[in-house]
């Protein structure tokens, strides 16, 4: 599954931009379980008033961003991957959501399977 | 030895060259702005180039995003794009051109600026090398008619035929490279219905042949069925949405698929309608505005197009403030999972159909003999995973006209 980590955060303090990702990074880099996630780090999720924002992403599921993060928040963010990566839609319903990230949920971005099926592009 | 400024060899890299083939491992040398050799390289050829080993890394074109806006200011309303003073929005033009080329766009369509000449200008200092920013085809402000403007601070208003000739020869005269029509409306007004159709047919046609007797294209903001159609009756060259596009209009894009391009601008519907709660939108609101309509129906037609097709590219509207600059390689993604393109289609959107939007097709888009060297390198297979293209860390190499514009320095 795809972890994907604003790296601007905080847009809106310029001077601060980008400390977010790189304290998350950090933290990520000796946090177990972290192989099983592929991290991106994205230039914005658009969630930046409340900065400190990840979104997760899977193939056909669900995307679901959640801001007002720290570094500390680190094994329940991975906690959160796995659940989603578990799950077939990555609809929140069908995971449980760690308890400290229940309310920090700041958007579902809900997918649509395409309708035909294609063969693998290689 | 002496190592040429002007000669790059990327060596043994995966080579996805947008001619629909297959990615291979081979050697490609540029020489000053252009592709010289793909594939293999004789060693007198490369003789004195920089080397970059790439260890199998995607060795690929630069993306086109088809919906550029440079001027767009990650506004958090609409009436925002219009308010900022002229030097700060300058500032942030300038700002935004590199952004693009940071995320790996080399190429850009601009659909509408939000003041006269902040596009015109910002392309000059492009392609003078002032500035860094992809390539870049200006526009002028959206041109609307009385009652019909989405957002009126960045409108140029004309009503009936000789109002449109007007407004084009003004447009024309400031240095733009295209025209575009605001010709429907847009749920997130409040007021002006996407299905609203504002133009008349006698406008349309006045506004292209007046465009298209002074070489310029033409595109528009078309969402309702009835714009389509009037977009291909006229001769509109880009139409931006095509939300609505009824059976009838889809049989008209099929009989223009030589010549026309659609830009749906898919995340601007999908971020307004599930993402922009934090900056007062929330999904409940947008979905009774329509935006879950619209998505749904819009969804549907750029699969039908698609299965026609009709050149269908990816570029998202991108500048406001929950559809922000730097992001723009999600409409790959929205093009894979929304439209059932498969990755290798989403990328030859991007990229060969990119160089034919810019009308450079023999130049621009592909990784092949002769084409300009606008490149990137990237650590990892967007064939594999689209996703990888929006991570700005894994654009390890971005190369613009044989010059690097980003390069990652390599680890031990």
């Amino acid at each position: 599954m795809t972890l994907l980590v604003c790296r601007t955060c905080p847009r809106y303090a310029p001077q601060h931009s980008g400390e977010f990702a790189q304290s998350l990074t950090a933290a990520l880099t000796t946090a177990p379980a972290v192989d099983k996630i592929d991290v991106r780090k994205v230039h914005c999720l658009g969630g930046c008033p409340n900065h400190g924002v990840v979104a997760i992403d899977g193939p056909g599921k669900a995307r679901i961003r959640f801001a007002g993060l720290t570094a500390h928040d680190v094994q329940a963010i991975i906690e959160a991957a796995l659940g989603h990566d578990a799950c077939l839609t990555g609809a929140p319903e069908d995971w449980h959501v760690p308890e400290s990230l229940a309310d920090r949920i700041s958007s579902i971005t809900l997918k649509r399977a395409p309708r035909h099926a294609h063969s693998p592009s290689r | 030895m002496s190592i040429s400024r002007n000669k790059t060899l990327f060596r043994d890299v995966s080579i996805l060259d947008s001619t629909g083939a297959e990615p291979y491992r081979g050697d490609v040398l540029v020489d000053h702005d252009r592709i010289v050799s793909v594939g293999t390289t004789s060693p007198g050829a490369a003789k004195d180039a920089r080397v970059i080993e790439g260890r199998g890394r995607t060795l690929m074109s630069g993306l086109c995003d088809a919906h550029t806006h440079l001027t767009w200011n990650n506004s958090a309303d609409m009436d925002g794009l219009g308010t900022l003073p002229v030097e700060e929005h300058l500032l942030f033009t300038v700002e935004s051109a590199k952004t693009f080329l940071d995320s790996g766009y080399t190429m850009g369509v601009g659909a509408a600026s939000a003041k006269m000449r902040l596009d015109v200008v910002v392309r000059d200092a492009i392609d003078a090398g002032r500035i860094p920013g992809p390539r870049y085809l200006a526009n002028g402000p959206e041109i609307a008619v009385t009652g019909g403007a989405l957002v009126k601070g960045i409108t140029v208003f004309a009503d009936g035929p000789e109002g449109m000739r007007k407004a084009v020869r003004e447009l024309i005269e400031i240095g733009v490279d295209q025209i575009k029509l605001s010709m429907t409306g847009e749920e997130i007004t409040g007021t002006q219905r996407a299905e609203d159709t504002y133009f008349s047919d006698e406008e349309v046609a006045a506004a292209v042949a007046e465009a298209h007797r002074r070489g310029k294209r033409v595109c528009a903001h078309a969402r309702s069925a009835e714009s389509v159609k009037m977009c291909v009756r006229h001769g509109v060259d880009i139409i931006y949405h095509a939300s609505f596009t009824d059976p009838e209009g889809m049989d008209m894009l099929e009989q223009a698929k030589d010549w026309v391009f659609v830009a749906p601008a898919v995340n601007w519907l999908i971020a307004t309608l599930y993402e922009a709660a934090d900056f007062g939108y929330p999904p409940e609101a947008a979905e009774a505005a329509g935006y879950k309509r619209e998505l749904e129906i819009a969804t549907e037609a750029m699969i039908e197009m698609h299965k026609r097709g009709i050149k269908v590219l990816p570029g998202g509207d991108y500048g406001f403030a929950w559809t922000p600059h730097g992001t723009y390689a999600r409409d790959l993604q929205h093009f894979v999972e929304r439209f059932g393109f498969t990755p290798m289609e989403a990328i030859l959107a991007a990229t060969a159909l990119g160089g034919e939007i810019m009308q450079r097709p023999g130049e621009l888009g592909k990784v092949q003999p002769g084409y300009l060297a606008d490149l990137l390198l990237v650590d990892g297979d967007p064939l594999a995973d689209i996703t990888v293209l929006q991570d700005h860390d894994k654009l390890n190499y971005i190369m613009k006209d044989g010059r690097f514009h980003k390069e990652t320095p390599e680890a031990n």
